[in-house]
């Protein structure tokens, strides 16, 4: 955007976007816990300024649509993050092309008032597999984590009810500790709830990297879920 | 009633100690200080010191980040010198990530450096040394070791993102280049020790009278490289001479979002300007109090 590197302010801030899977089946238990939890991620984020300060949350959801429903924003200064309704089907690829347009778009703003950003975070929430095609969806995969696009964010993935291990694992590039599955016989009603915190916990430890100067993304232990190792990606 | 009760005769205290906002203020800055569980003087949230030697003078603020100081958790920075035959001998290190072992580590690298460099090792192999006193322990640290003399010849050596400057007509000079290419995204890659084969930089550079080497841990680096209309200039005035060392840790403490790594800022000055002038005031060890 500018070459005056080194006359303009900058300030470190550390981008998360919950991405959310709103499709029919997360109807119920998995949605309603995540209405309960979201209050509970804003005041322990929002509430802690030296948390609060690095950290930018913005909520997407997705279906068959894609959408933002809590813009990028700074926790202490956000009254209440709108809760979130169940919608159609489990479009990955809708959510994928929407985030590529949406950190963009944030950046572009964010810099513009004096961000400097470490590398976003999107941590993926799901219960289905994908139901586009894979060509489609892989496609808008292969767009957000382009190497070659600065501002290809770091994706954390957890799934239950009929998400698929592979393609979690795809998700996150194969990455180890990235992707995540519930374990058998898990009920999400008592699933979701750690998960949230796993997110808070995930949030707050990065948030304490970025004040040790060596920002990176501190996965969540869930309880419940295991990491999916990185030989079950073929 | 509402009286204030009198301060009695010369009992002024004077206004309370505010830190220097420079751009967006962090509100985390004036967050209260959680209690800690243990503490003692070697891992005090503010260090300052310093002192002056004819025409050679030192000034030293290390502070813990606003993050340790709401955890209840002591610095990860260390710093030391030895003034010893004529030469300066010093070093600054950042125990590096939140592991334990990290404050051990900086301040084991500290104290091998400036052991090393009081014996006659270059900055280089200072590093080498201090990379084989950490090897045992638990944790990593960055590294900035350096020599001066008093004729203003400076060398120095490091091992990742802490870094140094010279304080030269006005501004601060950083004499090694960032790697970040001011690329968008904010790398965070460090080169640390212990390392077999450290990535070492070395440096010289010669003072003229007047001027200042200035040594940091990234918590101050990076500030100043984010901050050229407000870090910058406001630290490069605050070391135009060497400061009161409780004045130069109170201007290091500034308030800025995001900036919440600790910091250490080591100077050492040379030349006629080294020791503080006496400036229509009574003689006393105090310097002036700022610029």
């Amino acid at each position: 955007m500018s070459d005056a590197v080194g006359v303009e302010e900058r300030y470190a801030v550390f981008p998360f976007y919950l991405c959310l899977d709103v499709s029919a089946s997360m109807a119920g238990a998995p949605l309603d816990s995540v209405n309960e939890q979201l209050p509970l991620l804003r005041s322990a984020v929002g509430e802690d300024p030296a948390i609060a300060e690095v950290i930018r949350f913005g909520v997407v959801t997705f279906s068959d649509v894609a959408r933002t429903v809590l813009p990028l924003a700074d926790l202490s200064l956000v009254e209440v993050i709108p809760p979130v309704g169940a919608e159609g089907r489990t479009s990955y690829a809708a959510a994928f092309e929407h985030l590529r347009r949406q950190i963009e778009d944030d950046y572009t703003a964010g810099r513009a008032t004096g961000d400097k950003w470490y590398r976003p975070a999107v941590v993926l929430i799901s219960d289905g597999r994908p139901t586009d095609e894979e060509a489609r969806w892989k496609a808008a995969h292969a767009a957000l984590v382009d190497p070659s696009w600065k501002r290809h964010p770091n994706i954390l993935a957890f799934g239950f009810g009929q998400a698929d291990p592979e393609v979690l694992a795809a998700v996150t590039e194969g990455k180890p500790n990235r992707a995540f599955i519930a374990d058998e016989g898990s009920n999400p009603a008592t699933l979701v709830p750690e998960l949230m915190k796993g997110l808070i916990s995930s949030i707050v430890s990065s948030s304490a990297s970025v004040y040790s100067g060596a920002a990176q993304l501190a996965p969540p232990d869930v309880a419940g879920m295991t990491a999916i190792a990185v030989d079950q990606l073929d | 009633m509402s009286t204030p009760p009198a301060t009695g005769d010369g009992a002024d205290v004077g206004a309370p100690l505010r830190r220097p906002v420079l751009g967006r203020p962090s509100p985390a800055s004036d967050a209260p200080w959680k209690l800690r569980q243990r503490a003692a003087a070697a891992d005090a949230a503010v260090r300052a010191d310093g002192g002056d030697d004819g025409a050679l003078s030192v000034r030293v603020a290390s502070l813990a980040g606003v993050r340790h100081r709401v955890g209840g958790t002591g610095p990860e920075d260390a710093y030391g010198w030895c003034w010893d035959a004529g030469r300066l001998s010093l070093a600054v290190a950042d125990g590096v990530g939140s592991r334990p072992g990290a404050a051990a580590a900086s301040a084991t690298a500290v104290a091998a450096a400036v052991d090393a460099l009081a014996a006659g090792a270059s900055p280089a192999a200072a590093v080498l040394a201090a990379s084989g006193a950490v090897a045992g322990g638990e944790g990593a640290t960055t590294l900035v070791a350096a020599t001066v003399t008093p004729d203003g010849a400076v060398a120095l050596a490091r091992v990742g993102d802490s870094t140094a400057y010279v304080r030269r007509d006005g501004v601060l000079v950083e004499l090694w280049v960032d790697p970040d290419d001011g690329a968008s995204t904010a790398t965070t890659a460090t080169a640390a020790l212990p390392a077999d084969d450290p990535r070492t930089e070395t440096a010289e550079v010669a003072l003229a009278p007047g001027e200042a080497l200035v040594v940091v841990t990234d918590g101050v680096g990076d500030a100043v490289r984010d901050g050229p209309t407000t870090v910058a200039p406001a630290l490069a005035a605050a070391l135009a001479s060497p400061p009161d060392p409780l004045e130069l840790a109170r201007i290091t403490d500034f308030s800025r979002q995001g900036v919440g790594d600790d910091r250490t800022l080591l100077a050492v000055w040379v030349g006629p300007h080294a020791r503080p002038e006496e400036a229509g005031t009574p003689t006393g060890p105090q310097g002036p109090p700022g610029v």
